[in-house]
């Protein structure tokens, strides 16, 4: 036996384990290190003033919505809840075999789909309804200002579901897109900075004679971003894959479809009709513009979850992401939607760069406030003087 | 979290004392007339069911849940407070544990003391227990297994939104088998407790023509009024409107056409052709596929059907404030908006082009959400009702045949003639 023989052997052990022990480092590191709570906290100020404004929306219709005799009633909403079920394909070919309509749905297997809960679903007064909301528009509020944030997260997020679980007709990508955005937010410290919780804390500090308290860097929060960074990653991957099956999105029509869709499209607006004129009077000019959009939005849907990565190209994909929902939210009409993306989109921006920019524009708002405030009394000076 | 504990325990006595109200589907011994016109029968009353009336009544029901919500944020404060402060030290550590522990006993307590027709806040709180306990678990775990069980989570919901993204049927196939069982046996409540069922799969395969609505109630002193769904200028905010078009949509998913029997097909055809000639209506264009001209909504498609037309019975009272004068029936028409092609736009046509719109007959609704007699029998009854151009008699042009007006018998205002945007 050769002495030197198993040395290859040991040497591709080790070398598998140091790629397992390499791997839980970096998966530790992604997903534990503790971060900086500037870019969360900034995404719960603007996530709250969307999510304030969104249930202040339902203020103009609530019972519609959530009252006893909505669009989907207490009657129906219970159906829903207590026996709907769908229809699943069986564990073997039985329903596969199946002659006629009534022997598959016999093959099938039923199950209950839905696992809805809202407390919507329960109160029968109008009354209560008006109540529960009202207290849900405080608990919003006090979330965007950063008030007891831990538990006001918790608040907004099963107080947004319940309207979710109960208006589900009335629902499309934005409340999607709140939802995912609120659970995160939640699981975060999102309000160790930019909030009330923060005022209250070094206003603490200063009353014990102690020094302000840095901000707390936490797990939590690099945890709830890398949360929000992949979700995205998901909707995008999802979003842009499932187009590919699409035929206008091969012929790089689809633009069109969207954009001469009368009941979202801003068809009203004469220079918008203007444009589309313009556009359609030159075919190439068409052409290329619809095909060029269609392109754009693949770069960004299946593009950004790979190059969104990297650091050379994080700002550039970002950028692009903004100005795709910034065409959705103008051209399509879904402004609400697209502002969740955006703020979702955000959860990449790096915490460092985003603290360095509220700290420049705080410095820049006060010296135009200082510059505001200069020029009225110089007068009075002079006045003075004289 | 000692108060927090009195309160729903305070709750849990008032529930004792108070009437539970019967589960809406269970113990209830009226039929339900749903999804139009099916009618469910009624079902046995649950195991063990009394209908104890309580000594209080209903009317400290509100109290009681005022009692259970406020109990419960009183421990969930006791627990923020508790993890604010707390270090990781061990002796902490067990102490923290058994304070979220307590709190689930909280939500036990809460459980116990819900009324049986609240079901969706049995899930919730199911949940509310659960992430209790598991929480006191993790925060007894030293840091490298809580961060491994948290990985384990990660992955799990992960692949979950993995499965919702590719638990969607394509046209004219099914989703994947693996993703479909996935969903079934692992995440169906996970997901829907937390509302992500949603596959993300915008504007795909194809961005489609938008799914409209229109009642034409009728009223028992004869007068008839149409409500249109949505309307851009009758919204109060932007988003109000959006979620009226949402509602389109729900109804849009269509049972497949080689799904019904063919025979049934076969005399539905007749009859809706029989039906035209006597009434008038244009016949179906003969190059357009099956699939475009019947278009019957799945189970769901009809719950929701029927459901609109009660709340549209209940929201739009008599136009002219006589409240004795009921609704009598309510007619549902599913309209499809087309879209114009460039070649169509440049030569100057109008996006409300009359012959635009698809309108398909749904149903004619009795208060209850049940068929009435009349719109069970409509030969027309989930068919297109051609709005087309045909040569006039005379042969001196083109005439229109709004074949939704001859239908409704009543002029829609919204299809009072071409209108440039």
């Amino acid at each position: 036996m050769k002495p030197n023989q198993p040395a290859p052997e040991i040497s591709s052990d080790k070398g598998l384990l140091d790629g397992v022990r390499s791997f839980a480092r970096g998966w530790d590191r992604f997903w534990f290190r503790p971060a900086n709570p500037t870019t969360l906290c900034l995404m719960r100020v603007l996530c709250g003033m969307a999510v304030l404004y969104v249930h202040i929306s339902y203020s103009f219709d609530l019972l519609s919505y959530v009252g006893p005799h909505a669009w989907v009633d207490q009657q129906t909403s219970d159906f829903l809840r207590q026996r709907m079920t769908v229809d699943l394909p069986s564990t073997d070919w039985s329903d596969m075999n199946a002659s006629t309509p009534q022997e598959q749905y016999q093959a099938q297997a039923h199950v209950k789909p839905q696992f809805m809960w809202s407390i919507y679903c329960h109160i029968s007064d109008p009354r209560w309804d008006w109540v529960f909301h009202g207290l849900v528009l405080g608990v919003v509020a006090m979330f965007m200002l950063g008030l007891f944030t831990r538990v006001t997260s918790v608040l907004t997020w099963a107080a947004s579901l319940c309207y979710l679980h109960r208006a589900i007709t009335n629902l499309f990508g934005m409340d999607t897109m709140m939802n995912i955005l609120l659970l995160y937010l939640m699981i975060g410290d999102s309000g160790a900075c930019l909030s009330l919780d923060r005022v209250i804390e070094k206003w603490r500090a200063r009353r014990c004679g102690l020094p302000v308290p840095p901000v707390r860097q936490s797990a939590s929060t690099n945890f709830a971003i890398r949360l929000m960074q992949i979700h995205f990653c998901f909707i995008y991957l999802s979003s842009g894959l499932s187009k590919l099956m699409g035929t206008s999105w091969w012929s790089g029509t689809a633009l069109w479809y969207t954009f001469l869709n009368y009941t979202f499209a801003p068809m009203d607006v004469p220079v918008y009709m203007a444009g589309l004129k313009l556009l359609a009077q030159y075919r190439p000019l068409w052409e290329a513009f619809m095909t060029g959009g269609v392109l754009f939005t693949f770069w960004c849907e299946i593009g950004l979850p790979f190059l969104v990565w990297d650091k050379r190209f994080r700002w550039f994909m970002i950028v692009c992401a903004v100005l795709l929902h910034t065409g959705i939210g103008l051209f399509m009409g879904l402004v609400m939607f697209s502002l969740m993306m955006i703020i979702l989109v955000f959860s990449f921006a790096p915490p460092e760069q985003v603290e360095a920019f509220l700290r420049g524009l705080a410095s820049h708002s006060r010296r135009l406030l200082q510059q505001a405030a200069t020029p009225a009394k110089v007068p009075e000076l002079a006045g003075a003087r004289s | 979290m000692i108060a927090g504990l009195v309160v729903l325990l305070a709750g849990l006595v008032l529930a004792k004392l108070t009437f539970d109200p019967a589960p809406t589907f269970g113990g209830d011994n009226t039929p339900v007339p749903i999804a139009g016109g099916i009618i469910f029968p009624p079902t046995e009353p649950p195991p063990g069911y009394t209908d104890y009336p309580g000594v209080l009544g209903v009317q400290w029901n509100p109290l009681r849940v005022i009692l259970l919500g406020v109990g419960l944020l009183v421990c969930g404060v006791a627990v923020y407070r508790r993890l604010r402060t707390c270090t990781w030290q061990l002796e902490a550590r067990v102490e923290t544990a058994a304070l979220l522990a307590v709190a689930g006993v909280g939500g036990l307590i809460a459980y116990q003391a819900l009324s049986r027709s609240w079901d969706s806040g049995y899930l919730f709180l199911t949940a509310v227990v659960a992430v209790s306990l598991a929480a006191a678990f993790l925060v007894l775990l030293p840091t490298p297994a809580r961060k491994a069980v948290l990985s384990v989570w990660v992955v799990y919901h992960f692949l979950g939104i993995l499965v919702a993204t590719t638990n969607q049927d394509p046209s004219n196939t099914r989703a994947p088998y693996v993703s479909n069982k996935l969903w079934e046996f692992a995440y169906r409540p996970y997901l829907g407790f937390l509302y992500m069922n949603n596959a993300y799969h915008f504007y795909s395969p194809d961005p489609g023509p938008p799914d409209l609505l229109w009642f034409r109630v009728q009223y028992a002193d004869g007068k008839i009024r149409w409500v249109n769904m949505p309307e851009r200028d009758k919204s109060p905010v932007p988003l109000h409107y959006t979620r009226l078009i949402a509602m389109g949509n729900s109804i849009s998913a269509a049972v497949p056409i080689n799904m019904k029997d063919n025979k049934e097909m076969e005399n539905r055809k007749r009859d809706r052709v029989r039906g035209g000639m006597i009434k008038g209506i244009a016949p179906l264009p003969e190059v357009a596929p099956l699939q475009l001209h019947y278009q019957e909504p799945n189970f769901l498609g009809k719950l929701y059907i029927a459901s609109y037309a009660r709340h549209i019975m209940y929201a739009y009272p008599h136009p002219d404030g006589e409240p004795a004068v009921g609704v009598e029936s309510v007619k549902v028409y599913h309209v499809v908006h087309d879209m114009l092609t460039p070649a169509q736009f440049v030569k100057g046509e109008s996006p409300l082009n009359l012959t635009l719109y698809r309108p398909y007959f749904f149903g004619e609704f009795k208060p209850d959400g049940s068929f009435t007699e009349d719109g069970a029998r409509d030969p027309f009854l989930y068919w297109l009702l051609p709005i087309i151009y045909e040569p006039s008699p005379d042969g001196s042009g083109q005439r229109l045949i709004n074949s939704l007006d001859i239908h409704a018998g009543s002029k829609n205002p919204r299809m009072g003639g071409e209108m440039t945007p």
